[in-house]
């Protein structure tokens, strides 16, 4: 089972992602972007969904600390805020993300995103 | 690319004299009387020619190389300092070397020196004015170091001629000053005054934008947890155990609660803002405020076994509040205490009679309200913004949020019954808040 990590600092936004993914996926729930680069550190996930506002550390930074790293440059990164100016979207893929989705956003697209980005993922290691 | 940049300003601050402070009449008018040195230049070498003393001859020259360079300088915003370091270190040894010859009169010297600067006096009306000053000055020390060993030799003529021109050209200083105050002054405020405007135009405009931006933010947080709960919901009604459902329905539940009391502080907020806030005001006790707000939040604070203290000193004075809109404002302070203090820890209500001095350093009655918890305090750059419209504290990860408009609404409270709200952390963590409304109503 693919394992995906979640980061919002929001408990509803982490219980909304749970439901949406739990039936197919392996999921986890950090509350910051500190303890979202922790986790990594531990376990490299195969799909991050990352909150842009976060207290702590907010997911541009942890997004551009992924592309740094050797080991994290691949990982998968969808964005997810309720930031939804032209403009946080443009600093969101400017960060390295590969897709930025705004709150609120359609569960059914974002698993089918989802999918996707795992799907892509597995191609491009093979 | 920069260097390229600094030659083309520097080129331009050459062609174009005081450009930037100067408005377009002003700096025509300046690049005209600048304009007026020339004949000087033309003109002091002849007078070289028709010296007939070396000392003389010498200085005249120098002082002809001197006002081509402050002719130069005139057509650029250097000159003042140019101008200024001109007189000083080269004005100056002319003067000494006419101090030397003791067959040359004082009066030539203050001719020179004087009709020199009248031009430059002429070309502009707000830097050389300066200038010409500096080099009135310098007439003032010649006159005043000279007498050791010239003055038994000047005749009376040569004398009165010099202390008139220190006249004459000390009213045209006079006079280029009440120039500049009617007219460059005056364009040079405007502008300045023009510049605050733009500026703060800006900055509310990005405050504007900035609040535009948050609010759809925290409206979207909530909505999304209903789009989606819902969204769960109509999808999975078949295959799930009641209890998911019902699980739905409360997050559903949670986010349009949550909603509605973002809406209320956004209405609040404008309302106070506006000034359309009426408050009913009446003599009310503080302490019987308190404690019906402490009574409202009993849930919360036996859940998690927080100790409240009060310390309420008998004869406190009555204030002249809205006791609504001040239970409000305690309820919030209250209600941010328990949400982030910690499981069994301490929390201090106190109240005092202050005395504190308002803006005209009038002293004012009032009563002073502390709430004190032992959470994590507030970070020290947040100490001034957390009253700020959506802000929270970054201390807050685990607490529940918040709309981020209480504490913004507190302070309109506050300040709209004449008072002032504030927070300090405390040495031992956890912050403490606190505000004063006066006692008597404000005028």
């Amino acid at each position: 089972m693919k394992y995906i990590l979640v980061a919002d600092d929001e408990p509803m936004n982490q219980c909304i992602f749970e439901e949406m993914l739990i039936d197919d996926y392996e999921v986890h729930a950090v509350g910051n972007g500190q303890e979202c680069l922790a986790s990594i550190q531990q376990r490299i996930p195969d799909l991050l969904l990352l909150d842009v506002a976060m207290p702590v550390m907010d997911g541009i930074e942890v997004c551009r600390r992924l592309r740094a790293d050797d080991r994290t440059k691949n990982l998968p990164v969808i964005l997810v805020s309720a930031y939804a100016s032209e403009r946080d979207i443009e600093k969101g893929m400017m960060s390295g993300a590969n897709l930025y989705v705004s709150k609120p956003f359609s569960i059914e697209k974002l698993r089918i995103d989802v999918a996707l980005l795992l799907r892509g993922n597995d191609e491009t290691i093979t | 690319m920069q260097i390229e940049q600094n030659i083309k300003r520097y080129v331009n601050l050459l062609v174009e004299p005081s450009n930037a402070v100067l408005g377009d009449e002003a700096r025509r008018r300046a690049r005209l009387l600048s304009s007026l040195i020339i004949p000087f230049i033309i003109l002091t070498p002849i007078g070289v020619r028709l010296s007939g003393l070396e000392a003389e001859r010498n200085a005249v020259s120098v002082l002809f190389i001197v006002s081509v360079i402050c002719y130069a300088f005139s057509r650029t915003r250097h000159y003042l300092k140019a101008g200024i370091v001109l007189t000083l270190f080269i004005y100056m040894p002319p003067y000494a070397l006419l101090l030397s010859s003791k067959e040359f009169g004082v009066y030539n010297v203050f001719t020179w020196c004087s009709w020199m600067s009248l031009p430059i006096l002429l070309s502009s009306l707000w830097l050389p004015l300066r200038l010409v000053t500096t080099i009135w000055i310098g007439n003032i020390v010649f006159l005043v170091t000279t007498p050791l060993h010239i003055l038994p030799s000047l005749t009376y003529h040569e004398l009165s001629m010099g202390v008139m021109q220190l006249i004459f050209f000390g009213s045209l200083i006079l006079l280029g000053a009440a120039i500049r105050n009617t007219d460059l002054e005056k364009i040079m405020r405007q502008t300045r005054e023009l510049k605050t405007t733009k500026e703060e135009a800006e900055e509310a405009n990005k405050a504007k934008s900035m609040f535009l931006a948050n609010m759809s933010h925290e409206l979207r947080t909530p909505l999304h947890g209903i789009l989606s709960f819902a969204d769960f919901g109509i999808n999975r009604t078949g295959s799930l155990p009641p209890a998911r459902i019902v699980k739905y329905f409360t997050q559903i539940q949670i986010s349009g609660e949550r909603l509605l009391v973002l809406v209320n502080g956004l209405l609040d907020l404008a309302k106070l803002e506006a000034g359309k806030m009426e408050l009913n005001c009446v003599k009310q006790e503080l302490k019987q405020i308190i404690t019906r707000c402490v009574a409202e939040q009993e849930g919360l604070i036996v859940a998690k076994r927080l100790h409240l203290t009060y310390d309420f000193p008998p004869e406190i004075p009555e204030i002249y509040c809205d006791e609504i809109k001040i239970g409000q404002v305690v309820a919030n302070l209250l209600n941010n205490a328990t949400k982030y203090a910690p499981m069994e820890t301490k929390i201090t209500i106190s109240i005092n009679s202050v005395v504190y001095t308002d803006d005209n350093d009038e002293a004012i009655s009032a009563v002073q309200c502390d709430i004190t918890d032992q959470g994590k305090g507030i970070a020290e750059e947040e100490l001034d913004t957390i009253f700020g419209k959506f802000v929270q504290s970054s201390n807050n990860q685990y607490a529940p949020g918040g709309t981020g408009l209480g504490l913004a609404i507190c302070r309109e409270l506050v300040t709209l019954h004449g008072g002032k709200i504030w927070c300090r952390n405390e040495k031992f963590g956890g912050a403490t808040f606190s505000f004063y409304i006066p006692i008597e109503r404000k005028s």
